[in-house]
């Protein structure tokens, strides 16, 4: 998207893999950062941030602020965040259209919205909030959704209503579009050109596992051929800043990372040319 | 209703399951109280029971894998009984709490759930809990380099804990938290949990009656020289070997002191 950084390819970080992303940091474009694991003040973790911040541009990436609740964000934990930003300075934010909590009552996850028009509503009223407090470009990323709840747009639309009404990137999560349209029965690449592709700023890779023939987004493997496939498709046709790996659970050697992120930066030069062709933007694309 | 009332029930339903169950037997009874609108009760009552089942089970799945991350050595000692039992758990607490927050709150319900086995389970639960304490507690660190004086008031910080365990605790808890399978005869014991310095991670140090007798009067109300000569009169020293004493606590005070698990106050009223 136009008028955020090129950043490359990097991963979501874990401290296990302190040592060996510092030493490969030629390899990485950048680093996101789960934000959340960052706002206790703690003086190690914030050591540990100065450190990677002077070394890669750190994404920061959170999980808790819940811009799909229908009521205002929490305004000590925007606080914390907005503190975070000062501090790492990073070219864009990024959170989920998603809600993970209510007043009273946390669900401890990211849940799905309806795709209705007040849900947009809602989201597009947290985000103005959020503009308030934080001062940096926000992205919003799609996610899976196992529950279908009643509404009257497509997902398309309702993602695309919301990053359009309040001129936001997309961080498009290649493997939560795999696995809903895996388990709700329709096509991938249909769904992904009925999104506003100019908006993608992020990409998401990661993997996934079958569960009693539903596929789950555990983040738990390496991505899939059929993700790979997607993202080929999607560097074709958007101009995307950044690409990052994630992996939550039963974390890989780092070897086993740094074969992700060369895949996804062979694929993104073998499409570099195609993206400048798209992209209305002087300048040659460096990853 | 607005959308807000639709997210408190589906809150509600996704993670307490005494109440999923109660609302899929009767949808439009158990949502009668909630202040929805007749449309918005039949559009929850259509709801895939599967798909919301599967999904509250991959919400406490999450759960508990954040929390096994920082039970290491609860989630060793119970095997495969501690994803039954943290279940149990979300039966009780089925907002999720914060992650650390949790994972306290879960040691705390495992204490009570009368666990039998392995014996050591109790220690064990102990110790995950103050690890937890010690590590996320909030502490300044003592400036680099400060010296302990007989007329200093030394106090314990919230990065260190003394606890009264009925098993070796400091040799068995690093053993249980790597995944060793454990045969431990009682052997009571108290042990001194201490954050390592500039470092997410705690040691564990056997310490006997008169050191945590000597720990336990740091509270920053007594000075050095206090403590020491009340410890000392316990144990009955003569000249020679008190002098000896002394000398050996501020050895282990100045070291505590120097792992900013000490802090020093000029009085009992400021801090060094």
């Amino acid at each position: 998207m136009q008028g955020f950084p090129q950043l490359g390819v990097g991963i979501s970080y874990r401290p296990i893999w302190r040592q060996a992303v510092l030493a490969h940091r030629e390899q990485l474009g950048c680093l996101e950062v789960i934000a959340e694991h960052y706002l206790r003040g703690l003086p190690e973790k914030d050591a540990e941030l100065d450190q990677l911040r002077a070394a890669f541009p750190l994404l920061p990436h959170s999980i808790g602020l819940s811009f799909g609740t229908d009521a205002p964000l929490d305004a000590a934990h925007l606080r914390n965040i907005a503190q975070l930003v000062e501090r790492i300075q990073p070219a864009w934010f990024s959170e989920h259209i998603a809600f993970t909590h209510v007043p009273g009552w946390n669900i401890g996850h990211l849940a799905s919205l309806p795709f209705t028009h007040a849900a947009v509503d809602a989201v597009c009223r947290n985000i103005r909030q959020w503009r308030a407090t934080v001062g940096v470009p926000l992205c919003l990323e799609n996610i899976v959704y196992m529950v279908a709840l009643p509404g009257d747009l497509t997902e398309a639309q309702f993602l695309t209503e919301i990053v359009e009404r309040e001129d936001c990137g997309l961080l498009l999560d290649l493997h939560n579009v795999y696995t809903n349209a895996l388990n709700h029965g329709y096509d991938a690449t249909e769904f992904l050109t009925a999104l506003p592709l100019h908006r993608v700023v992020q990409i998401h890779l990661s993997g996934g596992h079958d569960e009693d023939g539903y596929r789950m987004d555990s983040h738990s493997t390496p991505t899939p051929e059929p993700v790979w496939e997607l993202f080929r498709f999607t560097a074709s046709r958007a101009p995307i800043n950044a690409v990052i790996i994630e992996w939550d659970i039963q974390l890989p050697a780092f070897e086993v990372m740094q074969r992700e992120v060369g895949r996804a930066q062979a694929i993104l030069r073998e499409e570099c040319d195609d993206v400048a062709r798209h992209a209305d933007r002087p300048g040659a694309i460096v990853y | 209703m607005t959308l807000l009332g639709m997210q408190t029930v589906l809150a509600q339903l996704y993670t307490d399951r005494v109440f999923r169950e109660a609302f899929f037997a009767d949808p439009m009874a158990t949502c009668a109280r909630s202040a929805l609108t007749e449309v918005e009760r039949h559009q929850l009552a259509a709801l895939d029971r599967l798909q919301v089942e599967r999904y509250a089970w991959s919400l406490q799945g999450k759960r508990l894998h954040l929390v096994r991350a920082l039970l290491p050595a609860t989630a060793n000692a119970l095997a495969e009984q501690f994803a039954p039992l943290f279940h149990q758990y979300c039966d009780i607490q089925p907002s999720a709490l914060e992650y650390v927050d949790e994972a306290i709150a879960c040691t705390t319900f495992l204490s009570v759930a009368g666990i039998t086995e392995p014996a050591y389970l109790a220690d064990v639960l102990t110790c995950e809990r103050l690890r937890l304490e010690v590590l996320y507690a909030l502490a300044d660190a003592n400036p680099r380099g400060l010296g302990i004086t007989p007329e200093a008031h030394p106090q314990l910080t919230a990065h260190a804990r003394v606890v009264a365990c009925q098993y070796d605790m400091a040799t068995l808890y690093p053993l249980i938290a790597d995944g060793a399978r454990v045969e431990a005869r009682p052997d009571p014991s108290l042990v001194l949990i201490g954050k390592v310095r500039d470092q997410l991670r705690v040691k564990w140090k056997r310490i006997n009656a008169t050191t945590a007798q000597l720990l336990g009067l740091c509270n920053g109300t007594q000075t050095v020289q206090a403590i020491i000569d009340e410890v000392a009169m316990g144990l009955c020293l003569h000249a020679g070997a008190k002098h000896a004493f002394a000398a050996e606590c501020l050895r282990l005070l100045q070291s505590l002191v120097d792992s900013a698990l000490m802090t020093l106050y000029a009085d009992d009223t400021s801090e060094l």
